[in-house]
């Protein structure tokens, strides 16, 4: 068997050498404009990419081999650990988390490098060498602080294994999905400095940029939804989100790159607020960079406890440089990238995206603001202090139900300007909707404002999106008739529209759920002899004995539960507990859940601790309605993410297909 | 129309849209003004608490610290759990009424437990917390056990 240090010594020590010459490459070729040495350089971060991952693949070699005098893997991994796990590991630690990152941030590298050339031959190299130094920054701190290659003089017989709470499905993609979320947002920003120090804006590179923003977000997305899964199906404290520092610096860059998005439409299609969204993507990434800091430092009191290391000062001078850099290069070139047109009328999709911007910004600064705070009376006034959920609550409900009533209503507006008569003609259905539902709820004996305005305005999203996309569908039947040969279109309209309305309405269900479960979930915890049962609202769940398993290194725990509503049985449940060797301290649970049909409530059931002679055991009973719609709502949006992301068949003829054909112009 | 006009007229927002937009700064600026006034929370150490004495009634704190070894005790016939909470300044008693949190109870004499307790200190000297927030296990590493 080779020898995996060693070889993954010289393998990242090849890495290094080659994003050396990658940035010297990419620097020659930006400033004295050959495009050969521009090509070079994207060659360079194509060996890059695959230097790297055959390190990656070494790394999970020695996992697989159990070479426990590697001591990153002696750490993360153990016999008793399952092989998808053992590969897991890999990012269960700070070393490993950082070649993971550097990683995927070089096969990204690798592709974004060749779409620059092609996407302008003058910005390209610009943007290369930008990208280049990126990536020799993490490299070079992954080399020379945190390298996962070390050697344990006397290799222990058996490894440390991971923490039983990451001994889960979920470990396998969310950590992943968060790293390359935070890391691809890096991607964006090199095209936005590019075109900063190039001094050139061009309509290709903006959609380029535009569409690998789309990509990082859309990873991102997908690692806070995961996160939140993984959080409610397994931590079981039976929430999602708690408004912990480290929660709320992965949705702070989502964001700013939210708003981000929306900017960038009216850039393309109007030529507006262009300076705005360019400024947006920096300050989307000095965001991750401030998040990847945060985490890694420990610098904020969180209930997570990650691996600490001595790369925070390092992200912090490397946050800081970017801010400043950033900022005097965008000050520099405002008067060359400012765009001229102005939005001219409220009642416009363009004023709709500002107003998005301002909510999304108005989220993103008041949670900065909470995650912050106590980091700064601390340092002024020397008091600890905490900033805890009610704060966020407080400030983000309200701004998260106008953000609702703005999806209702402004994207179904037209470009421009929307006469009242238009703009009525184009939103009554919603508003009549949200009219109808909210009055019903309130009849039907709701009290709580929030959540009836929240449930009445997903109504009228929902009625908005329906009729946008009726109106997509006859449109094309219309022209299926008059079409004598093929192709024949199902739907006309901008895939990129419809797909976002899909996103809207995701987003809507999701939110929905967020302020109902949050309004409405119920506790209790209760000790009881098998037959008895613990009840809360309309559900009994009766204790109908316990059951235990062994098998080698892991004894588990499961008690049988069935779950009553209103005297009918419904569903039977098994919330157990696991106890690891090694880890008898922490017993960690398995969350038993059911949805109920048509109510939608979760019922939420833990084994808290038991008699050892089975007769008795104490449940924990929460009762959560609707947070079954935050993972409908997720995959909502997720579809309507494949339907923008999806490559179209054939490039539509006008440049502007649709601006002609609003609704409200109709 | 002259040159003048068109290069030096900036882009201008309507002024519903400013109108709009320095309303909702207002109402964040003031959800958040309140909410700092009303959500943060000091931390104190337990020495800290124990030296406020009666200033310490009926204002919210936070107390960090490790749960002392088999001090919790739970009542079986209420849902009133009662521990020692330890730090580097002495311990103190803590009651807490309601459902602990999933990982609570599991310290021992190899694996200390740290824990967040946020409420009152009570005249008796006992401090009511109502809630009580469990430091995740070190979620990555296992931790080196602190020399006692």
């Amino acid at each position: 068997m080779p020898d995996l240090v060693d070889a993954g010594r010289l393998g990242l020590g090849i890495a290094f050498g080659v994003a050396v010459l990658q940035v010297l490459l990419g620097l020659a070729g930006a400033l004295r404009r050959t495009p050969e040495l521009s090509r070079s350089a994207a060659n360079a971060a194509s060996v890059q990419a695959a230097v790297l991952t055959v390190v990656v693949a070494g790394l999970a070699a020695g996992f697989l081999a159990r070479d426990f005098s590697i001591q990153f893997v002696a750490d993360h991994s153990s016999s008793a650990m399952p092989t998808g796990l053992t590969i897991a590991a890999l990012w269960g630690g700070q070393e490993g988390s950082l070649l993971f990152w550097t990683w995927s941030m070089s096969l990204f590298a690798a592709v974004a490098t060749r779409r620059m050339l092609t996407a302008d031959g003058v910005v390209g190299p610009h943007g290369i060498a930008v990208l280049s130094g990126l990536q020799l920054f993490f490299l070079g701190v992954l080399v020379f602080t945190s390298s996962p290659f070390s050697r344990l003089v006397a290799a222990p017989a058996e490894g440390r294994g991971l923490n039983p709470l990451l001994w889960d499905s979920g470990m396998q993609i969310h950590p992943p999905l968060l790293l390359s979320g935070y890391m691809s947002f890096g991607l964006p920003f090199a095209f936005a400095v590019g075109l900063l120090t190039a001094g050139r804006v061009t309509q290709p590179w903006l959609r380029e940029m535009r569409n690998w923003m789309l990509l990082a977000w859309a990873i991102q997305s997908a690692g806070l939804l995961l996160g939140a899964w993984w959080a409610y199906r397994v931590l079981g404290w039976g929430g999602y989100w708690g408004w912990d520092p480290v929660e709320n610096v992965a949705l702070l860059p989502w964001l700013v790159a939210t708003a981000y998005l929306h900017s960038a439409l009216a850039q393309e299609r109007r030529g507006q607020l262009r300076a705005w969204a360019i400024g947006l993507v920096l300050v989307t990434y000095a965001l991750a960079i401030f998040g990847t800091f945060v985490v890694r430092s420990g610098i904020l009191s969180s209930v997570h406890n990650f691996a600490l290391s001595d790369v925070g000062p390092i992200f912090f001078v490397f946050v800081g440089a970017l801010l400043i850099l950033s900022a005097a290069l965008f000050i520099y070139r405002l008067p060359l990238i400012r765009s001229d047109e102005p939005i001219t009328d409220i009642a416009s999709k363009e004023a709709g995206f500002l107003i998005n911007n301002l909510l999304m910004l108005a989220i993103a600064a008041a949670t900065f603001w909470g995650t912050v705070f106590p980091l700064i009376t601390e340092i002024v006034q020397g008091a600890r202090i905490a900033v805890g959920p009610p704060f966020y609550t407080q400030v983000n409900v309200p701004l998260l139900v106008a953000t609702l009533g703005l999806l209702a209503v402004w994207p179904l507006l037209a470009w421009r300007r929307t006469s009242l008569r238009a703009a009525w003609r184009a939103t009554r259905w919603p508003i009549a909707t949200l009219v109808v539902v909210s009055v019903l709820l309130a009849v039907l004996g709701m009290r709580d404002g929030l959540p009836i305005i929240a449930i009445g305005l997903t109504a009228a999203v929902a009625v908005g999106v329906a009729l946008e996309y009726v109106r997509s569908l006859r449109a094309g039947l219309a022209r299926r008739r008059e079409a004598t040969s093929g192709p024949y279109p199902i739907m006309v309209g901008n895939r990129r529209r419809l797909g976002s309305y899909l996103v809207h309405l995701g987003i809507a269900i999701l939110a929905l759920g967020i302020i109902a479960s949050a309004a409405f979930s119920q506790e209790t915890a209760a000790t009881v002899e098998r037959g008895e049962a613990v009840s809360l609202g309309s559900y009994d769940v009766v204790f109908q004995g316990l059951r235990s398993s062994v098998q080698p290194g892991l004894n588990t725990v499961v008690a049988e539960v069935e779950v009553f509503r209103d005297g009918a049985l419904i569903d039977s449940l098994s919330p157990s507990r696991r106890i690891h060797a090694g880890w008898e301290n922490q017993p960690t649970a398995d969350v038993a859940v059911s949805t109920t049909l048509p109510h939608l409530d979760d019922v939420y059931v833990l084994l808290s601790s038991w008699d050892q002679s089975g007769a008795s055991a104490t449940l924990r009973l929460l009762i959560n309605p609707l947070v079954v719609l935050l993972w409908i709502g997720g995959i909502v949006y997720f579809v309507g993410i494949l339907v923008i992301a999806w490559p179209a068949e054939r490039r539509e003829p006008a440049a502007f297909p649709d601006a002609a054909a609003q609704p409200a112009a109709l | 129309m002259n040159a003048t006009t068109t290069t030096s007229t900036r882009p201008r927002l309507p002024t519903k849209l400013l109108l709009l937009a320095a309303a909702l700064i207002a109402a964040v600026g003031f959800l958040v003004w309140t909410g700092t006034q009303g959500a943060t929370v000091y931390y104190h150490t337990v020495g800290e608490v124990r030296g406020m004495g009666s200033e310490a009634y009926y204002r919210l704190i936070r107390v960090n610290g490790i749960v002392a070894d088999g001090s919790i005790q739970s009542a079986t016939d209420s849902n009133l759990i009662s521990f020692d909470l330890q730090d580097d300044s002495g311990r103190l008693p803590v009651e807490y009424r309601g459902t602990p949190p999933d990982l609570f109870g599991y310290s021992s004499e190899d694996r200390y437990q740290e824990v967040i307790v946020e409420g009152q200190l009570e005249p008796s000297g006992a401090f009511r917390a109502r809630s009580l927030i469990v430091k995740h296990g070190p979620e990555f590493e296992p931790r080196e056990i602190p020399a006692q």
